[in-house]
């Protein structure tokens, strides 16, 4: 199994938790105009 | 649509104060009277039991034995007040408050007002602090903090230039004056306790729900809504941390309320303090429930497993261990006989107590004193909101909180004329920073957790609006001082900047 | 009120239909065509979340009717992707530099940060925020904003060298089919 190779560090790089910068996984709608606003009808 | 005439306002408010020390320094007693603009009716979700929200942490980050706060209520014919966006009951009124005090009671006792304050501030072993108007903060650690931010700037450098342009400012070799402003505030969000934080008598609890799928994916529903702070985000990688699956396989879901748990959404920077805490609390009833599941498929009892980053590992072999995934999948179809099947868990979270993120913001300003213009040279903010779940996010915080400072304190007003006509009825009249003209940030950190969050979060939304707002201001302050200047009625517009120095006489 | 006959090319696709003539442009796009990443926000040109391209121009689609659209190409914040779907240059480096919060600006900033790059594609940080001045952001105070354009700047001049293309956007779109 891959995660016996792992280091308990890489395991948790590998989480994205906290402490992480992680990119938000909003933005990749938002990019695109897709958020949902209170302006958006339907 | 841009609606300043009869949309909500906020933050209309007129305070006195009186504050008294011993002629060394040491704060003995605090007083302030405030008369507040509510508009036609107080339009803010403040719980009920405050209607003046927690201007009672006015005390700021001083330990100040006795205190006095009074606030009257004053319904005018304006629109709808008291609803701020950002800081919503009323901290930022009382970081200026204290943090002008302060300034004055510099000024009288001819001091360095950064001594000033390292005299006064809290200690961090007097923490748990009960404050005189009531509150009990939970930590910090001001020096640290303070001398941090002072020596990120080169504060006495930053004095010596400003004593050099003095003196050419006064040899007409210039005619423009630098100002520091400085600002270390305490705040107080993450609303609240049930026992003190109602609103109309809903407590103001939050909560989570974590449904861990047979996959080893997740979905997490909360009583809040991200408004653009990031909850998919950041409540993923809470969840990440406490249970050991990657944050890219959990989903959150807010803000449908045929599925969300009950809660009180998000404003006065509870998302994190409230519904974070519920969502780690629901996360370890998951793991606690995975700890067994785990003992049970590893043959060994529950107390000889322990958790190791995503998995739980037999003590003492490594090499024998279940993880989070594993474990996910196993709960679905190798449930410990008498135990129920499934993985998930809720968390309705009543906070023991409010959260108390403080920060130290430092501005350096340059004014033109006979146009009244000002430019922010520089503009460090540090902020101390505990554990930091995820630091880009958090300074995207500080740069947002701070510009919105920056427009509160240097020219935000919605103003009427003598006939009660409404003066700035657009965004062409009303002051919102662009791009031209807002500050960099230098955003800086330090990390004192709450001892009674789960994680040890305080929230970091309001921060930097609270700390910054009277930094500005009070770097227009400092400019002036030198020609007698104590105070001046903000917003710090270039009107109003000009008619500072023309009333000192610094107009040829 | 007779309606007029009106056609234009939205996002690389020809549209045509009635419209009455005090039917504003971002409507028309939001109610009529449902492209809805353009946002109304102060529908008086102030605050610059209806920004749109049309004809190589930023337009800010609240003060635009859809008349004086007659004939023009018009491209939204949708039509920036690249043509797999995937997020331009100029999108990826907003996420990667968090140049946004709540997204509600995003689609007139970004739109207006397409067609900058394309009239300043080597831009100072003091060319960006000059040209960007116009798109009201209440989140972010502009600071990852300014860092994502520049980076894209950056990002984009080291992809095309070689050939003489625009960069993102419309234009890619179209060399690729």
């Amino acid at each position: 199994m891959m995660d016996d190779v792992q280091s308990p560090e890489e395991r948790s790089a590998g989480l994205k938790g906290m402490g992480c910068s992680r990119k938000r996984v909003e933005d990749v709608r938002f990019t695109q105009g897709k958020g949902t606003m209170s302006t958006t009808s339907s | 649509m841009d609606n300043p005439m009869s949309t909500a306002f906020a933050r209309d408010y007129w305070m006195q104060g009186k504050i008294a020390a011993t002629k060394d320094g040491q704060i003995t007693g605090l007083w302030c009277h405030t008369t507040a603009d509510h508009g036609g009716f107080d339009a803010c979700a403040d719980p009920t039991k405050f209607p003046a929200g927690f201007m009672n942490i006015c005390t700021g980050s001083h330990d100040i034995p006795t205190a006095h706060l009074s606030v009257d209520g004053v319904n005018t014919n304006k629109a709808l007040g008291g609803v701020a966006y950002r800081c919503s009951f009323r901290v930022t009124q009382a970081a200026y408050f204290i943090e002008c005090m302060i300034e004055v009671l510099a000024i009288k006792l001819n001091m360095d007002a950064t001594e000033l304050r390292r005299i006064n501030f809290i200690r961090k072993d007097q923490f748990p602090y009960q404050s005189a108007l009531g509150w009990k903060c939970d930590s910090g650690d001001y020096h640290t903090a303070w001398d941090k931010a002072l020596a990120a700037v080169g504060y006495d450098d930053l004095r010596k230039e400003q004593a050099q342009r003095l003196e050419d400012f006064r040899a007409g070799k210039t005619r423009k004056l630098m100002g520091i402003g400085l600002t270390h505030f305490t705040e107080i969000v993450g609303a609240g306790p049930v026992k003190n934080c109602d609103i109309l008598g809903l407590g103001m609890f939050d909560s989570c729900e974590i449904r861990i799928h047979p996959t080893g994916s997740a979905i997490a529903r909360l009583g809040t809504i991200s408004q653009g702070q990031g909850h998919a985000t950041t409540f993923a990688q809470i969840i990440a941390s406490e249970i050991g699956l990657p944050a890219d396989d959990i989903t959150l879901e807010e803000g449908d309320t045929d599925t969300a748990p009950y809660g009180l959404g998000t404003y006065g920077s509870r998302s994190t303090p409230v519904a974070g805490a519920a969502t780690a609390m629901a996360a370890r009833k998951i793991r606690a429930k995975a700890q067994m599941i785990a003992a049970y498929l590893l043959k060994v009892h529950d107390g000889d497993v322990e958790w190791d980053v995503d998995r739980f590992v037999v003590k003492g072999d490594e090499s024998r261990f279940k993880t989070a995934k594993e474990i996910a999948f196993a709960s679905y179809n190798q449930a410990i006989p008498g135990l129920e099947p499934g993985l998930e868990a809720v968390s309705y979270y009543d906070p023991p107590n409010m959260t108390y993120p403080f920060g130290a913001d430092i501005c350096v300003m340059e004014i033109d004193v006979d146009t009244g213009e000002h430019e922010v040279r520089q503009f460090y903010a540090l902020d101390g909101c505990g554990t930091r779940i995820n630091p880009m996010i958090i300074e995207g915080q500080v740069h947002g909180g701070a510009t919105e400072g920056y427009a509160i304190a240097m020219g935000q007003e919605i103003a009427y004329d003598d006939m009660g006509n409404h003066k700035t009825a657009t965004l062409m009249d009303f002051f919102l920073p662009t791009t031209w003209g807002t500050p960099t940030y230098q955003a800086d950190h330090t990390v004192t957790p709450s001892p009674h969050h789960p994680i040890g979060d305080k929230g970091a939304g309001e921060s930097p609006n609270v700390g910054s707002v009277p930094c500005f201001s009070k770097a227009v302050h400092d400019a002036f001082r030198p020609f007698g200047l104590t105070q001046s009625h903000m917003p710090d517009d270039h009107w109003r900047v000009w008619k500072i120095a023309r009333d000192l006489g610094l107009h040829r | 009120m007779s309606k007029m006959h009106v056609k234009l090319t939205v996002n690389g696709a020809a549209v045509e239909g009635l419209a009455e003539p005090r039917t504003l442009l971002i409507h028309c796009l939001r109610e009529n065509l449902g492209v809805t990443g353009p946002h109304v926000g102060c529908e008086t040109s102030h605050c610059g979340a209806c920004t749109v391209d049309m004809d190589g121009r930023s337009v800010k689609s609240c003060t635009v009717f859809v008349a004086q659209a007659q004939g023009a190409d018009v491209t939204t914040v949708e039509g920036l992707v690249n043509a797999d779907g995937s997020l331009s240059v100029l999108q990826e480096m907003f996420r990667e530099h968090y140049g946004l919060q709540c997204g509600f600006c995003t689609s007139g900033t970004i739109t207006r940060a397409h067609r900058f790059l394309q009239e300043n594609p080597i831009p100072t940080e003091e060319q960006v925020r000059f040209g960007m001045a116009g798109n009201l952001c209440r989140c972010t105070g502009y600071q990852n904003i300014v860092k994502a354009i520049l980076a894209a700047a950056e990002m984009m001049n080291a992809q095309d060298k070689p050939s003489s293309t625009e960069g993102v956007g419309q234009q890619k779109v179209e060399t690729a089919e």
